[in-house]
């Protein structure tokens, strides 16, 4: 809790605790510059960067027009969403959740998202926690987690709110896991039924004592108190109220009483500040029962479902005794009940405020992206004049975007941005629908306005790096770190950011953000085609584009990539200009840096630093770090610690020794060391090293470290290594290989794009970095090739023994990694030959596996080498040949290669008698072959 | 269900309070950017540094500790000790002499005067101790700021104090002046012993008061310290944020330059008005030298924007008024008021010009901004050239420093008139805006950029006014987006910007469910411009004196009319 005062203060409970990922916050009314200002600032800081706002549509109104001037994010680094239940109907919860990987924070009341609801109101609020070790209210959780999500769907349209809840499961997978209810403490709200409904099943029938109400609000006729009281039959009924603010009719009260209903009535002991609580407390033989949130005492509130009534939510405690609650109640109200009650002036009715008109077109959902609007639309029936529709864009100023007609049932749409449009377009946007007359007025539709999600700003505000972490980014940067408080500013930010804790991350059950899903061949569908097809996405797949998005979005919003990318967007040929969380921007000037020295830290601190990196090290060598640490992480540290590494040595904290040692231990842990199995046979590397992956990898600049790092300055042209020149050569050629089986190596090695950043760490210019790295790449290409084929084989070997269909897909996948970075190398060096056998064996080992994707690709390419040797129809009459010639001298594996060969050039020319006689023999071929592995 | 076990878990509780106090201005926050024009003007003064002889004495005080001090005391308890027996002198000459006018501006006679009325029948006066005044380091660190920007004293890098070349010749010219007395030959006795000698205080008086200053050997290097006259005569680019003291010259020059050529009782108001319309052909009542009238401009951006804020505080009081009255309201509400109780022309009446009875939303701004303009014999043409034509008269029915005194003399209760006022108010300031950005750019218009849009500066005001104007909006939509952007969202921003820095609470009103509710007043009121302090500091240096028939007149004196024309020349050019 927050803390062990009597009251709780609704900011200090948000601020207190860092680690939540998501900030969810359901309201009727909302101040945003508050929420600006006094929650999203710290959140922001705290790292809680992804802050949903749902509120009443009627309120949200409020935030575009009465305080649109006051506002600088919605849309931009937080969600604000309209949720319109109705015309007479409110949205009217109030609830903030924090959601985190090891903590959630959920917190019921009454207060709305405003200044006067969390700090200056009489407010009441229940805060409740979970933690792996502290589960209690887990089942709450799961209840609030469900409602959201139920709310999105019947409430949202919204994309970007859809994949924000997404990434909060993702993150806090413990939201959605199985939970076991209490009783004592239970979230009631009215998606589906009326509170009053369950409040009468939860007393299970049992004596009400006596029932005390605490509101600010009474409806017409007091209908609700007085159903509360036929269906609960309290003995006795106390109702607080406050003097000159609460809503109600006095009549109806004194009505009631006459009727013979047990009410009296209290004032409410303090008018400084408005009481907008809402509690019921009923006081039971078997226990007390406090209801407590957002419910005043209305019929909308109490006696309907949202389907006709109010959106309410609250929690039901329970205690053995109402003593439990009597102090949140009993200090706050009159000891005696008002004798009179026109004593006590609560105004007849609330101020009537306009509701928004049934029927009209309403604007679902806006967006911004990449150059395009793109919205959702319920579309009412249109004026006459109107020609057709206008998206009204307001932010500094006022654009309009043409929409054309939209037809009666057309939902969606989507218009590109004029590029002059787009420089006005950076804050907030406002949007609504428009008419057009034929003349080119505007015709006002009294459309709903929407803030628009500007997705682009969104993303770029979410992942950029506080301060601290920016100021990292430059030091690592530039590689010059110029006192003992920048090295401590470095290490505890490097310390924040990357999680080496192996017993925590296990239980928490990996690193903040997740790895990319593993991509396996679908099952095998029977023979190929050459032909396109249409592809028809399974409900799979479609999961699996989904976790990828989600996976790939929650890493790019993470603290550490936007290290990374502060370092990358300085190293040479990037921008120069830092930016740090709160739009801040600090251009390093040339004279900046030449006034800064490189100093080593103090010898404490050269220490941390060290320690920091073996512990680094450790941890790539230890499987169940590897294997619970997000992938995207993994790859991401190899180039930051091989930056560190670096660093150290430039100032001295480490020796070139030291360094080339840290260096190679690096990449035995990455790449793993000369004399082991290929990479998949290593279960701590098997995950990362994927084709698949290839992208991750560039963006994670692999190559150019791994490269510079094992060949040009890193090992090979050090000063004098510790270790022996052989082994140094053997784990570059380890090197070369593993960095084949993902990416294509001759390319890496000569991209100067890729290599630019290692280049400022491993040798004196980009020019001579790369002729290095392509000199030891090319002089190693045939070493590669073998230790690839090697690698080949081995994956091969072992799906013999693959435990579970799983495993076995794995290693298919693994050994048609290792024979395409075989097959590249061979395409490097022009050995026709090789490259022909590769693609034969690739096509075959992937119909094996099932993959006819991958094995379509390689017929492809097959196709491609074979035709420029020659006319195809002779070279399939030549490969015949050489087929059967192999066959009879009993080679035949070398006479499969052959005879599919020919048989592909044969399909090719359309040579049916030649494709069939190539059949033959590749059958008779295949047969023997089992045979002879048989015997 | 399961039998009830007690209780375990988070209770439900009452929500405390996120802020401390109440207490603040500048609600609007509109006001923080004057704050940033007038140490560019008069970087030597600030409003609580009135009088001009404490340059020379502080800098004595200083002067001395380096030369002699008592052993072990601080600089602090030596200032105060030297300032007391200043105070208690000026008391002294205060009773005793028989034209003495009551010293305004003298720091910390207040307990000092109490206790030198306590103690004045005794021959000998006892010390009072050094809590005369809360600050450590007594009246001076009022006046360390503009010491240190009129080079008179620098802060080292080791921490030490020094006392620049300028400040030691207004130590030695503060030496000079009262070298004759008694306290002079035995200062160094007073500045540990209990008490000092009635007698000693009356010589020392005689010769230390504050206005004796035009009688004293440190009235010429003050003169030259305050002019600045070493100063270059280069007017800094503000956005350069170069040291400005160069612009108390300039400053001062003006006043000594609006003196010269009034010819009645000159004021804080005339001054106000004199640097809006000074150059403006038709305003006869100050016509500024060549030389002058570079730093003029920025006095009027100065002045421009105080009324601009003046009339947006008045809307703000308005409106705040208007719900303690009728709230809580919506904001509809409100603007439904606006309409139908604002027909403008009673306005107009009481400020001599005819305007027709129409309700708000029946004026199109344009229509309406034109009108003002006829009203003011613009001849017609479009509206920017009618802007840079208005921007060039002063003598116009509409105009700014009228509407200004009608706004001040009117309760927010003549709901017509007032809210009427404050928009014809606005109104005229954006059709000299537009004039003077169209005509004339200059440096000065930094002014009117500063504050941004988290300020409202001008400049965005004039931009969206004339988006209001290009759209056709009607006075009902502009007055209600100036409501809404200017001064209800302005609100919320600076009192979340002062809750964040001192948790305070200063909203003038709640707002919960789409209600307004009223908590407090608005005042309306100008910043301090520091005309008051810098008109007096010329006074003191005997720069000027006031007619004898009519005391309220004020008349260059033979060294005011020579400093002026020094300050003319400085520049260049001759009067």
């Amino acid at each position: 809790m927050a803390k062990k005062s009597d009251r709780l203060q609704l900011l200090d409970a948000i601020a207190e605790e860092r680690g939540y990922h998501t900030g969810i916050f359901l309201t009727y009314g909302a101040d945003l510059a508050f929420f600006e200002e006094a929650i999203l600032r710290v959140l922001w800081e705290n790292g809680c960067r992804s802050n949903l706002i749902l509120m009443d549509a009627n309120r949200y109104n409020d935030t575009l027009t009465d305080f649109r001037g006051s506002v600088s994010w919605p849309g931009c680094r937080y969600l604000v969403r309209p949720v319109d239940l109705g015309p007479l109907q409110s949205f009217h919860p109030k609830v903030v959740l924090l959601v985190g990987m090891e903590h959630g924070r959920l917190m019921i009341g009454s207060g709305n998202l405003t200044f006067t609801g969390f700090g200056h109101n009489h407010e009441v609020y229940t805060c409740v926690d979970w933690a792996p070790d502290q589960p209690f209210f887990h089942a709450v959780f799961t209840q609030m987690w469900k409602l959201i999500t139920a709310i999105d769907e019947r409430w949202g349209y919204s994309k970007e709110v859809g994949l924000m809840l997404r990434k909060a499961e993702t993150v806090a997978p413990w939201l959605i896991a199985p939970a076991e209810e209490s009783g004592d403490t239970r979230l009631v709200h009215t998606l589906q039924e009326p509170l009053l409904d369950q409040l009468v099943r939860a007393l299970e029938g049992t004596t009400v004592d006596r029932l005390t109400m605490v509101t600010p609000f009474l409806d017409e006729g007091a209908v609700c108190l007085q159903q509360m009281a036929q269906r609960t039959k309290p003995k006795e009924i106390r109702l607080v109220l406050q003097h000159r603010r609460a809503v109600g009719n006095a009549q109806d009260l004194k009505r009631l009483m006459q009727e013979g209903l047990p009410l009296a009535v209290y004032r409410f002991a303090d008018d400084d500040s408005y009481l907008h609580a809402k509690l019921y407390l009923f006081e039971t033989p078997r226990g007390a029962y406090l209801l407590s949130g957002s419910p005043n005492c209305t019929r909308s509130a109490m006696l309907h479902s949202s389907s006709n009534g109010n959106l309410e939510i609250a929690l039901l405690r329970r205690a053995s005794s109402s003593s439990y609650f009597e102090r949140l109640i009993e200090s706050r109200m009159s000891r005696e009940p008002i004798e009179n009650i026109d004593d006590l002036e609560i105004e007849r009715s609330p101020v009537s405020q306009p509701k928004r008109e049934p029927g009209k077109s309403q604007l679902l959902d806006v967006s911004l992206a990449g150059g395009f609007v793109s919205g959702v639309v319920s579309m009412g029936e249109l004026p006459e004049e109107v020609a057709e529709l206008q998206l009204r864009l307001r932010s500094t100023r006022t654009n309009w975007v043409p929409l054309g007609e939209l037809r009666p049932n057309m939902t969606e749409f989507t218009r590109s941005l004029p590029s002059e449009l787009l420089a006005w377009l950076k804050g907030p946007v406002s949007a609504s629908l428009w008419g057009r007359t034929t003349e080119g007025d505007a015709v006002d539709l009294r459309c709903n306005e929407l803030w628009a999600t500007n997705v682009d700003i969104l993303r770029h505000e979410i992942s950029r790096a506080s301060p601290i972490h920016a100021q990292a980014g430059v030091y690592l940067s530039e590689m010059l770190v110029a006192s003992d408080e920048e090295w401590r500013d470095l290490y505890e930010a490097l310390s924040r950011l990357i999680e080496l804790d192996v017993a925590g991350l296990q239980r928490r059950g990996g690193t903040y953000t997740t790895s990319p899903p593993v991509r396996l061949p679908p099952p095998d569908e029977g023979e190929l085609e050459l032909e396109d097809t249409v592809v028809l996405v399974s409900e799979d797949e479609e999961i699996f584009r989904q976790r990828s998005e989600i996976a790939d979005a929650l890493f790019h919003e993470s603290a550490v990539y936007a290290l990374i990318d502060l370092v990358r967007g300085a190293l040479p040929g990037a921008s120069r200009v830092i930016e740090a969380s709160g739009g801040l921007a600090t251009e390093d000037t040339a004279e900046g840096t030449a006034a800064r020295r490189k100093q080593p830290p103090s010898a404490g601190l050269g220490r941390k630093f060290v320690n920091l990196v073996r512990k680094y090290v450790r941890s790539l060598m230890n499987p169940a770090y590897m294997l619970v640490a997000s992938t995207y992480h993994i790859l991401a540290h190899y180039a930051l610690f091989h930056r560190i590494v670096v660093l150290l040595r430039e100032h001295e904290v480490i020796s070139p020794e030291d360094c080339v040692r840290f260096a190679c231990d690096i990449n035995v842990g990455f790449f793993g060391s000369r004399g082991d199995d290929a990479p998949a046979l290593l279960p701590r590397l098997r995950r990362h090293f994927q084709h698949a992956l290839a992208d991750e990898w560039l963006e994670a600049e692999v190559p150019a470290y791994a490269l510079g790092s094992a060949l040009a300055g890193g090992l090979t042209s050090s000063p004098r290594p510790l270790q022996d020149d052989v082994v140094l050569a053997e784990l570059s050629i380890r090197v070369m290989a593993a960095l084949a089986i993902v990416v294509d190596l001759p390319q890496a090695a000569e991209d100067s794009a890729q290599l630019a950043p290692a280049a400022q760490l491993y040798a004196d210019d980009l020019p001579t970095f790369q002729w290095q790295i392509c000199d030891c790449v090319g002089a190693s290409l045939p070493e590669v090739q073998d230790l690839l084929e090697r690698w080949f084989n081995q994956c091969l070997a072992a799906i013999e023994d693959a435990a579970s269909p799983l495993d076995r897909a794995i290693l298919y996948r693994a050994a048609l990694d290792c024979g395409r970075g075989a097959y590249e190398v061979a395409a490097c060096q022009k050995i026709e030959e090789t490259m022909r056998r590769w693609c034969s064996d690739l096509i075959f080992w992937a119909r094996l596996a099932g993959d006819r994707e991958i094995a379509r690709e390689w017929r492809e390419t097959l196709v491609g080498i074979l035709e420029e040797s020659g006319e195809p129809q002779e070279l399939a009459q030549e490969l015949l040949g050489e087929g059967i010639q192999l066959f009879f001298a009993k080679q035949y594996q070398e006479s499969i290669h052959k005879l599919s060969q020919a048989r592909l050039l044969a399909e090719r020319v359309g040579d049916e008698e030649l494709v069939n006689s190539c059949q033959q023999w590749l059958t008779n071929s295949e047969v023997l072959l089992g045979l002879q592995g048989s015997q | 269900m399961k039998s009830v076990p007690v209780l375990v878990g988070p209770d439900p509780r009452w929500v405390g309070r996120i802020y401390k106090d109440t207490g603040g201005e500048d609600f609007l926050g509109l006001r923080a950017v004057q704050e940033n024009i007038v140490p560019y003007l008069l970087p030597g003064i600030i409003s609580i540094t009135p009088r001009a002889r404490y340059y020379a004495f502080y800098s004595w005080c200083l002067s001395e500790y380096a030369g002699a001090h008592p052993a072990g005391m601080p600089l602090a308890s030596f200032i105060k000790r030297r300032e007391q027996i200043f105070v208690l002198a000026n008391l002294v000459w205060s009773d005793t002499s028989e034209d003495a006018p009551a010293e305004g501006g003298l720091l910390g006679s207040t307990k000092l005067g109490r206790h030198w009325r306590e103690h004045s029948h005794l021959d000998v006066i006892p010390f009072a101790d050094s809590g005369y005044l809360k600050a450590s380091h007594g009246g001076y660190s009022q006046y360390i700021g503009v010491m240190r920007s009129l080079g008179l004293i620098r802060e080292q890098e080791d921490g030490a104090l020094a006392l620049l070349p300028r400040g030691q010749q207004l130590a030695a010219a503060f030496a000079t002046s009262i070298e004759g007395t008694p306290y002079f030959a035995l200062r160094h006795r007073f500045d540990t012993d209990e008490s000092i000698p009635h007698t000693v205080l009356e010589e020392y008086g005689t010769k230390c008061h504050l206005s004796g200053l035009r009688d004293g050997h440190d009235r010429q290097p003050t003169v030259e310290t305050l002019f600045a006259f070493h100063a270059s005569d280069e007017i800094p680019n503000p956005e350069a944020k170069e040291p400005a003291v160069g612009n108390m010259r300039g400053s001062l020059g003006i006043i000594l330059q609006m003196i010269d050529q009034c010819e009645r009782p000159f004021g804080e108001d005339g001054f106000r008005k004199a640097v809006s319309y000074g150059f403006c052909p038709d305003y006869a009542e100050y016509r500024p030298a060549a030389a002058l009238r570079p730093i003029l401009a920025h006095w009027r951006m100065f002045q421009l924007r105080e009324l601009y804020v003046y009339a947006l505080y008045a809307l703000w009081a308005y409106f705040l008024n208007w719900l303690r009255l009728h709230g809580p309201q919506t904001f509809l509400a409100f603007r439904d008021h606006l309409n139908e109780g604002h027909d403008l022309s009673q306005a107009g009446a009481t400020l001599g010009i005819s305007l027709p009875r129409r309700s708000l939303d029946a004026w199109i701004l344009g229509d309406w901004l034109d009108g003002l303009l006829d009203a003011s014999h613009i001849p017609k043409a479009n509206l920017e050239e009618r802007c840079q034509a208005f921007a060039q008269q002063s003598a116009s029915p509409v105009n700014e420093h009228a509407l200004y005194h009608i706004l001040k003399d009117t309760p927010p209760e003549n709901s017509a008139v007032y809210v009427g006022t404050a928009l014809l108010l606005l109104s005229t300031l954006f059709i000299r805006l537009v004039g003077l950005k169209r005509f004339r750019p200059d440096t000065a218009w930094y002014w009117a950029k500063l504050g941004g849009t988290r300020r409202r500066s001008l400049d965005l005001f004039v931009e969206e006014m004339s988006d209001h104007v290009i759209s056709e909006h009607n006075l009902l939509d502009t007055l209600s987006w100036l409501y809404r952007d200017y001064i209800v969202s302005q609100h919320v921003v600076t009192a979340l910007e002062k809750w964040r820095a001192r948790k305070a609470n200063t909203f003038h009103f709640n707002y919960e469910d789409g209600l307004f509710e009223w908590v407090q007043e608005g005042r309306v009121g100008f910043s301090t411009s520091r005309f008051r302090q810098a008109y007096n500091m010329l006074w003191d240096l005997g720069l000027y004196r006031f007619d004898d028939d009519n005391q309220r007149t004020p008349r260059l004196t033979r060294l005011g009319r020579s400093t002026l024309q020094r300050v003319l020349n400085s520049y260049g050019q001759e009067k």
